[in-house]
């Protein structure tokens, strides 16, 4: 049996893993809109951003290139940043940026001196990495929309648990882009080790 | 000195705000705040702020369900969900909807999902919300409630609202979890589930699956007795049990008859965009205490089995198109066992009794695609088009067994497939900045009926922040089921040859707002039914047309038939107010919901609805001390007087007010073991044993018999839970 076990999940696995996969179900994660006052209101306990930022913050969406569902995210959340009139007290620019290098991104984020990255779906697994490797000792706040992300190394996700938005933080990866968390925000986020 | 769960709050207020130049403690309770929002899916297959949704919407969360102690959806429904009145009867625990709950209909003036899958089956439209369900209980993630009709987007059923059960997706946590819970002597429930996330060749895998088994042996109940008298039939006293000499008198102790078995099972696995959903149950039932069987016999007994997958892949196709289709199967079989010693229960010479047998199938499939555009890529204008295709069969078998003879009679069976199409359309748009506006219908065509069209038009408008009123005009409909519409007995019924759809037409004004932690709801409704199906006399023109026509034999003088032939008015009022203190620890809510239901019979009669309460409503409140120490929570669920159903007293009965009461201590305890091990303790009290079902041969006065008796409901109720984590990093 074992030969036919092995040959239904190689079928199953071309099978999805041919599909396009720049999909995302709305149905079941947190609408930009809620997303971006969220991330709005928890940057506000990264301890080091009066450091880091000065009277004015820079925050840079980031969209992978020929990716519907990243430029949705992107076009998404900068609309829903227009509705907010200030992010910390602070009055803010908002810039994009589409590619599918993941190094090239990181490096132009760092050369943007953007306080506030948010990247849109549409980034595999092996980008995220990357991309995150490259920020690393960096000093901004990485967001994304999807929460998958977080565990390759973007500090904040949004996911849906129980109907509510949950925060989720990867602790190890924030402490690495000079990002500290009140504690009183980790009580409400699920915290990857 | 300031409480300890006081001082807990202030101080992550105030250490919250390390930032002291960007924070406040304000700002610290509006992000906990913002993380309570609710986001449904349901009202428009959208994630989006409940506050705005086109519909009023209820959210209970899987948290609520641990923390209040409640076993069943049913449950939730009634303890903790706006303008949902639950009531037990002897098919399983009833729903109805801001006073209008139609008893008798096993569920089918409510559409139920699972993840979005429709669960009422395609013969009979069946759908249960207590053990009944066959979904185990750990898989819920929440359960969003929707109020008021929702076929727009669904089709049939969604007469009274939709609830949708959304479980886990194995993202909640990590590893085994093994149940035991008992009511001490009477039942318990074992199970397990699994959940798991993790990167398989570069695409996520998620995975939750959970399995469980009630089994339940009563408690007893003691009913009648009953003096029925003769046997219509033989003349001779009736026979309710297999004593060969009847008395006549129906009641006594039923100990063998309280049995439930139901194992169940579900997992949902999603790959990248793919999502592949199982579920499987059986469910066997003791229902000894029906005057159409022997009573407390262990040989009566219903049976029904369910299967069903669903395999679902979304797809952005372009920044403005997403795609998504749905491949789905269905399966459900129920099997009714019904032996029985009394000759009017069964036919023509069987006079020492038969075993009567019904035997319904659905077997059904179908493939729904639908595609949603954001034009701006800002849901400022958004258009949704699906289409549902479904091919059912559904087949019937009825037979009487004569004990004596072993001779098998079958008065009824049919065979259908038929095809079904419905075709859906919604428009958002937000033409100024707070004013959502959501336009849709949906084009149902079916072979069964022909064809229906849903609309729904829904205003929200934010009048301030957190604050908006909530206009919504929608239609939803009721397919006749197969049992409706092909039944058959040459010796008493004719199948109708042109039945219709139940209709409802609905109007509401809701008023939301947020405050802080605090959530009030305010609405008004009126509802009109019409065409509601229900069995009606054949006039004697019709009888001898039908005798002609060889649709009945020869010497009938009574037979029944389905007809749309009854209208129900619904009109009320309906409130909630929940939210939370001292960091959450401390949550509550009430709510309340008032309404007048009167139902125009055939005759034009008019009569309050039957079991539907003229006001109802529950509050909770529960308390976590620390975040390792217990959560103690207080529900409680009441309903006032209302009309037993299926009782023929002049003037009709009614049961009093009842208040059920369930308190629980619920918590986990430090690590043990690498695990963590869960226990909960739930205590029930009900104000009132008499339900609001009639129960017995007698439903009218007769000799001593002068009040109509009604199914005994569980005094007191004691339930023991344990859980234990098996958690992987």
């Amino acid at each position: 049996m074992r030969p036919q076990i092995t040959r239904w999940g190689i079928t199953l696995y071309l099978l999805v893993g041919t599909l396009p996969q720049s999909a995302h179900a709305d149905e079941g994660r947190v609408p930009i809109s809620m997303q971006a006052a969220l991330l709005a209101k928890v940057v506000a306990y990264d301890r080091n951003l009066d450091k880091r930022a000065g009277d004015h913050l820079q925050v840079l969406l980031i969209g992978k290139e020929n990716e519907p569902s990243s430029e949705r995210d992107v076009s998404q959340m900068r609309d829903a940043l227009k509705t907010l009139p200030t992010i910390v007290g602070r009055p803010f620019e908002v810039g994009t940026l589409e590619g599918t290098d993941p190094t090239s991104l990181a490096k132009e984020a760092l050369r943007r001196h953007a306080h506030i990255v948010y990247l849109g779906s549409g980034f595999t697994s092996a980008d995220v990495k990357t991309f995150s490797a490259a920020v690393s000792g960096g000093d901004l706040f990485t967001a994304a929309a999807d929460p998958n992300m977080v565990r390759d190394g973007i500090v904040l996700g949004f996911s849906l648990q129980m109907g509510k938005p949950q925060l989720i933080v990867n602790s190890q990866q924030a402490s690495r882009q000079n990002v500290e968390l009140a504690a009183g925000v980790l009580q409400l986020a699920k915290v990857l080790p | 000195m300031m409480p300890v769960p006081l001082f807990t709050s202030w101080l992550f207020l105030t250490t919250a705000t390390g930032a002291e130049a960007t924070t406040s403690p304000a700002a610290a309770d509006d992000l906990a705040n913002m993380l309570d929002q609710a986001v449904v899916s349901t009202a428009s297959k959208n994630g989006e702020d409940a506050l705005t949704a086109p519909a009023t919407t209820w959210t209970v969360t899987r948290d609520d369900l641990e923390r209040y102690g409640m076993n069943t959806i049913a449950d939730a429904l009634g303890f903790l969900a706006l303008g949902t009145q639950v009531e037990s009867s002897s098919d399983g625990d009833e729903v109805g909807v801001r006073g209008v709950l139609v008893s008798g209909d096993y569920g089918g003036h409510m559409l139920l999902l699972i993840d979005g899958h429709a669960i009422n089956e395609q013969w009979d439209s069946s759908a249960y919300y207590d053990r009944l369900l066959g979904l185990p209980l750990d898989s819920i993630d929440h359960i969003e409630v929707v109020l008021g009709p929702g076929s727009v987007l669904y089709g049939s059923n969604a007469m009274l609202g939709v609830v949708n059960i959304i479980t886990r997706d194995g993202t909640g946590r990590n590893g085994v979890r093994l149940i035991f819970d008992t009511d001490p002597f009477t039942a318990t429930r074992s199970g397990i589930s699994v959940d798991t996330s993790t990167t398989v060749a570069g695409l996520p895998f998620k995975l939750a699956g959970s399995a469980e088994y009630y089994h339940a042996t009563g408690p007893e109940l003691s009913m009648g007795p009953q003096e029925y008298g003769a046997d219509s039939v033989t003349g001779e006293p009736r026979r309710f049990t297999d004593d060969p000499v009847g008395t006549g008198i129906w009641g006594g102790t039923i100990n063998e008859g309280r049995l439930l078995r139901v194992p169940s099972a579900y997992l949902k696995a999603s790959l990248a965009d793919v999502t592949l959903a199982l579920r499987g149950s059986m469910a066997r039932i003791g229902n000894t205490y029906t005057q159409y069987g022997n009573f407390n016999d262990p040989d009566v007994w219903q049976r029904e089995r369910w299967l069903s997958a669903d395999l679902s892949y979304d797809l952005t196709l372009t920044k403005a198109i997403d795609v998504a289709a749905r491949l789905y199967a269905d399966g459900y079989e129920y099997l009714q066992h019904l032996p029985t010693r009394a000759a009017q229960n069964c036919l023509g010479d069987q006079l020492d009794g038969c075993t009567y047998r019904l035997l319904g199938q659905a077997r059904s499939g179908g493939l729904e695609l639908r595609a949603r555009a954001d034009w701006f890529g800002t849901n400022s204008l958004t258009t949704l088009l699906g289409i549902d295709n479904r091919l059912r069969r559904v087949n019937a078998h009825e037979h009487y067994r004569d004990f004596a003879t072993h001779e098998t009679i079958t008065t009824s069976d049919y065979t259908r497939t038929e095809k079904a199409v419905g075709a859906y359309l919604e428009q958002t748009v937000e033409p100024v900045t707070g004013l959502h506006v959501n336009l849709g219908a949906r084009l149902d065509w079916d072979e069964r009926f022909g064809q229906h069209l849903s609309p729904r038009a829904a205003l929200a408008l934010e009048l301030w922040e957190r604050g908006v009123a909530k206009l919504i005009y929608s239609e939803a409909f009721r397919a006749p089921n197969a049992y409706e519409r092909y039944y058959a007995d040459p010796t008493w019924w004719v199948a109708p040859d042109n039945l219709q759809p139940e209709i409802v037409r609905s109007g509401e004004l809701a008023f939301e707002q947020s405050v802080g932690t605090e959530r009030v709801v305010l609405g008004a409704f009126y509802s009109r039914f019409t065409d509601l199906v229900q069995e009606s006399s054949l006039s004697t023109d019709e009888l001898a047309a039908a005798i002609a026509e060889q649709t009945l034999v020869e010497g009938v003088e009574y037979a029944g038939q389905y007809r749309n032939v009854a209208k129900l008015d619904s009109y009320g009022v309906n409130a909630a107010w929940e939210g939370a203190a001292f960091a959450r620890l401390l949550r509550y809510g009430v709510s309340v919901t008032c309404a007048k239901s009167a139902m125009e019979n055939e005759e034009g009669v008019v009569t309050p609805l039957a079991v539907a309460a003229p006001y109802f409503g529950n509050a909770h409140v529960s308390y976590r001390v620390a975040e390792t120490w217990p959560v103690l929570a207080l529900a409680a669920r009441v309903a006032g007087p209302r009309r037993v159903d299926a009782s023929d007293f002049d003037p009709y009965p009614k049961t009093g007010h009842q208040v059920m009461l369930r308190a629980s201590v619920s918590g986990t305890l430090p690590t043990l073991l690498e695990g963590a091990l869960g226990y909960r303790l739930i205590g029930q009290y009900n104000t009132s044993t008499k339900s609001a079902y009639a129960v017995g041969p007698l439903s009218e006065p007769s000799g001593t018999y002068t009040e109509q008796e009604t199914i005994p409901l569980d005094r007191y109720r004691i339930t023991i839970g344990l859980t234990y984590d098996f958690n992987r990093p």
